[in-house]
């Protein structure tokens, strides 16, 4: 059974993931939003009012790159990419979330759940 | 409407609509009836103002990274060196006279230096809040030196400049050496001083307490 996490739980793991996302492949909002949810087993989703503001902020840090691409329906679309900025700030994250979970389960237990 | 210019407002707008025509799309390729599938993308735009509010704040253009980053704290930093020295001015405090081997003096101010170390604090904490990076935060902090020591290269080039070419060997070395150690090096060095704790990131020093 599917169980999505709360929205304010959820909400810090955004950038994690849209920079774990798009280290392997570039990709457009609606893309990024299905794949999240794909790839977590609907544990996550970001709706249009989380993703794409955490997307510009991102791009504002330079940590993702967005450029307007044509599809091949010819629908223009706009990519997202990890800037090298981006890929050097994704291992410490990831440390930090790792470092985050084993505190949490310490405190709290979670592995056990 | 969003604090954005309004090409940036035109972009983002095409970026939601095709966002919402590929939820339509999925929709309407999983069987669902077309209005059910517009209604269903447009459910995504439920909340409107809370997406405006977000996107207001992502996309606002009032202050650039860099600027709050690095030009303000810098900013903040010769402020307050500038400051400081009306404020020792003002109460006409006297340096202190220390005579050198070579029959010269230097005068040193020892209340102006003693608030070197802050200026240098103040610009790398400043730059440190706002996200700088650690050569950021120590720029910002040396601020001040980096100024002055522009200052003194231009003064120094118009004076050789106006010396003439075959005169420039005349310009007294000595003397500029003397300033830049005085008003450059040694200020330089209590703002580092000052800036110092703010070069290392937080998060570090919390792993480190742990």
């Amino acid at each position: 059974m599917k169980k999505r996490i709360r929205s304010k739980i959820a909400r810090g793991s955004a950038e994690l993931a849209i920079l774990a996302l798009l280290s392997k492949q570039s990709s457009y909002g609606s893309e990024i939003s299905k794949r999240i949810e794909e790839d977590s087993g609907g544990a996550l989703r970001f709706d249009l009012a989380s993703l794409y503001p955490m997307l510009y902020a991102l791009e504002k840090r330079g940590w993702v790159k967005g450029r307007w691409q044509a599809n091949r329906a010819g629908r223009d679309r706009r990519y997202y990419c990890l800037t090298p900025a981006g890929r050097k700030k994704l291992a410490p994250l990831r440390q930090e979330w790792n470092f985050f979970f084993k505190a949490l389960d310490r405190l709290a237990g979670v592995s056990d759940a | 409407m969003m604090g954005a210019v309004p090409a940036q407002h035109m972009e983002i707008v095409a970026e939601l609509a095709s966002h919402l025509e590929d939820l339509y799309e999925n929709h309407r390729a999983q069987g669902v009836g077309e209005s059910e599938a517009i209604e269903l993308a447009l459910k995504e735009l439920a909340d409107g103002r809370r997406l405006g509010r977000r996107l207001r704040k992502a996309k606002e253009n009032i202050m650039n990274e860099r600027t709050r980053k690095f030009w303000l704290p810098a900013l903040a930093s010769v402020t307050a060196a500038c400051f400081l020295v009306v404020v020792t001015a003002q109460l006409s405090y006297k340096p202190h006279i220390i005579l050198l081997r070579s029959h010269a003096a230097a005068l040193v101010y020892p209340l102006w230096l003693l608030g070197q170390p802050l200026m240098g604090a103040l610009g790398a904490y400043c730059s440190r809040r706002a996200g700088g990076n650690r050569l950021t935060r120590l720029t910002a902090g040396l601020f001040p030196s980096i100024v002055m020591f522009a200052a003194i290269c231009i003064v120094a080039l118009a004076q050789g400049l106006s010396l003439g070419r075959g005169e420039f060997g005349r310009m007294d070395f000595t003397m500029l050496a003397r300033a830049l150690m005085g008003v450059i090096v040694i200020p330089s060095a209590a703002m580092l001083m000052g800036a110092m704790p703010f070069l290392r990131d937080p998060e570090t020093q919390v792993l480190v307490r742990n």
